[in-house]
């Protein structure tokens, strides 16, 4: 097992470091899910963590399955932004393989997409789900 | 895609749609704006095998919102009904107009009766239902086709 706010923060560290994604983003909204803050400001995205379970059963093996799933909101009257953004960070993880904060994912799988719904009267949530292993050296 | 992850984005797409088809029932139901207003949807969680989405009212931002689900006072429909005392606060008296006695009432108290259910929640959950009944066998049929089609053509299904 590896620490899920570790595995968090290595993807909110990833994805805050492609510009094709911040530049559509309001300033500094990239974050963990569970991040309570009084200002909220729109389009942001946030990184919700699944149930990780271990690949295999060997003590000293930090090898894991960590699903996750990354939040596209937006206030625009239409949802086409939340789709747009949740679009975007399908682009960038979508079938790839990183290593950040000492964290490596192998070949991170798109498990699907959910489109944009109403979580309030005013805010767009559009969903992009993945599935990666995860290890640490 | 192995069939685990088809079937846990299926139900999690099918979980999702049947929320906000709830929320936007229950949104047109609303007896107050703020109400409506204040309905949110939260995201699916899966613990172990066990899905749950959350479909509910800030009670921040409408505290009157379970008196309408449920009624209150003497129309209270959980809990034992009777007239509850609003006592002044902010100022001596409570002044306001009593339409029943068509006059301004004044005074330190009041027992207030109460208001009527109106519920918005539940009949939307029960209309959700049905959509939601009908997207998950929807869901388990397309996992079993694809499993049974795999099987037959001898293909390797990933199992993380």
């Amino acid at each position: 097992m590896i620490s899920i706010n570790l595995v968090q923060a290595a993807i909110v560290a990833h994805l805050k470091a492609k510009t094709a994604l911040t530049s559509i983003l309001a300033a500094n909204e990239i974050r963990e899910d569970s991040w309570q803050g009084d200002d909220f400001n729109y389009p942001n995205v946030r990184v919700a963590m699944g149930e990780q379970h271990d690949l295999v059963t060997d003590a000293d093996c930090n090898v894991a399955v960590q699903p996750f799933s990354v939040l596209c909101f937006s206030e625009n009257p239409s949802s086409k932004e939340a789709d747009t953004v949740a679009g975007v960070v399908k682009d960038i993880l979508r079938n790839t393989s990183i290593t950040k904060n000492g964290i490596h994912f192998s070949r991170i799988r798109c498990t699907g997409m959910i489109p944009a719904i109403r979580k309030d009267e005013r805010t767009w949530r559009s969903e992009a789900m993945f599935q990666s292993i995860v290890t640490t050296p | 895609m192995p069939i685990n992850d088809l079937l846990d984005t299926r139900i999690r797409q099918a979980l999702t749609k049947s929320a906000d088809f709830m929320a936007e029932r229950a949104r047109g139901r609303a007896p107050t704006k703020r109400i409506g207003a204040s309905i949110e949807v939260g995201q699916v969680k899966r613990v172990a095998d066990i899905y749950s989405v959350e479909i509910g009212v800030s009670l921040k931002k409408a505290p009157e919102a379970g008196a309408y689900e449920y009624g209150s006072g003497v129309h209270a429909t959980q809990g034992t009904p009777g007239t509850y005392p609003i006592v002044a606060k902010n100022a001596p008296n409570l002044v306001f107009w009593w339409e029943k006695r068509n006059k301004w009432f004044v005074g330190p108290s009041v027992n207030h009766p109460g208001v009527e259910a109106s519920p918005y929640l539940k009949p939307s959950a029960l209309e959700a239902k049905g959509m939601l009944k009908q997207a998950l066998a929807a869901a388990c049929g397309e996992a079993l086709r694809i499993s049974i089609r795999q099987s037959i053509k001898g293909q390797t299904v990933e199992t993380w």
